[in-house]
């Protein structure tokens, strides 16, 4: 499928598949093939404009699964592509290589919180015990105490919400007290 | 995360890297330290009661303790590919009794590190530094063992010792962030 701009919202919730970017569907795309080249196997049309390969609806289930049985390593196919941009000397002659890093960076992040919600869905009738190998979004700490009803915990619970957390990235940076003098 | 992923694109550091993985969690932990300070008054257990509560207050009013740390850095370590854990431990230094504590298992260099975002080391000249201290184990897991860490950390200058013994009693669920 080729991803060039504009795509109907009425064939992005085909399949039950969440709203998804350009961006997020080749990243997705990327994932799902093991390509670590995606991002930077675009092709231009008569206008100069970049064309790249997109995920096709009917296989985000297939991703979902991807994601689910090994999610490290197929997050880290979405970060080859991410690291392409960076290293994409043809970008950087045009200067429009942070541009296009920057909406790949936000592609990346909720792209990532939609597989989460696809492949660790909510269930807050279960309580699990343990410390978890991938925190996920809308995963609630709840610390050492497994009561779920407030008047009866000694401490309050933390919910994960990573599009919460990812933004705080965009703001003004803290101040780099750890860089080397 | 997009500045410390521009950060590494202008210094041409590899991410994948252990230098661009420690570079990432010396990122990560200076962004905890300013940013996220201790509520060492449990405003939060006050406020909270029992019930969650957003990052954005918890940051707004100073509220965060290492729970939020830990997770925190356990989000943005892994979406960089970083392999980390949560680690829920105790804490206990010379003189105090075990304190319950969370911070992180970080592995670089094919080393497991323990990293405490929120306890850095602090040199004599007040100079912060990232506590990231390796760990003798070659695989760690906290669901099957308990470990013990006795760690050199400084403290304004001197050697002070700190015991971390793991812990897996943390009890989670996944809630539903579309729903408010």
């Amino acid at each position: 499928m080729d991803i060039h701009g504009y795509i109907p919202p009425e064939a992005r919730r085909e399949y039950g598949v969440p709203n998804l970017s350009v961006q997020e569907r080749v990243l997705a795309l990327a994932m799902l093939n093991g390509n670590k080249h995606t991002t930077t196997s675009y092709r231009e049309d008569d206008q100069n404009q970049r064309i790249t390969n997109g995920l096709e609806n009917q296989d985000w289930d297939t991703l979902v699964k991807t994601f689910s049985a090994n999610t490290k390593d197929t997050l880290a196919i979405a970060r080859y592509n991410l690291y392409g941009i960076m290293t994409d000397e043809e970008l950087a002659k045009r200067r429009s290589r942070n541009s296009r890093l920057g909406r790949y960076l936000d592609a990346y992040a909720s792209l990532q919180i939609k597989l989460d919600r696809s492949a660790y869905p909510p269930n807050d009738k279960e309580v699990k015990r343990g410390v978890p190998e991938y925190v996920m979004d809308g995963l609630s700490d709840m610390g050492q105490d497994e009561d779920t009803d407030p008047h009866n915990r000694r401490r309050e619970k933390i919910r994960v919400n990573k599009q919460q957390i990812f933004d705080l990235g965009q703001r003004p940076h803290a101040r780099n007290i750890f860089q080397p003098s | 995360m997009r500045e410390i992923f521009s950060n590494l694109a202008d210094n041409k550091i590899d991410p994948q890297s252990d230098h661009g993985k420690q570079y990432i969690v010396d990122q990560v932990a200076g962004f905890v330290y300013d940013k996220m300070p201790y509520d060492y008054d449990q405003k939060i257990a006050y406020r909270a009661q029992g019930r969650s509560m957003n990052l954005e207050d918890v940051m707004k009013d100073h509220m965060s303790v290492c729970r939020h740390h830990a997770l925190f850095t356990q989000v943005i370590l892994q979406s960089f590919g970083i392999t980390s854990r949560l680690l829920k431990c105790t804490m206990r230094t010379p003189g105090t009794s075990d304190i319950p504590h969370a911070a992180n298992l970080v592995r670089i260099n094919s080393i497991w590190h323990l990293v405490d975002t929120t306890n850095p080391d602090r040199e004599s000249t007040g100079k912060i530094t990232p506590f990231v201290k390796p760990l003798m184990e070659r695989e760690v897991n906290t669901g099957k063992n308990n470990y013990e860490w006795n760690i050199t950390a400084k403290l304004f200058g001197a050697i002070s010792p700190r015991t971390y013994r793991s812990r897996d009693n943390m009890y989670y669920r996944i809630m539903d962030n579309n729903k408010k």
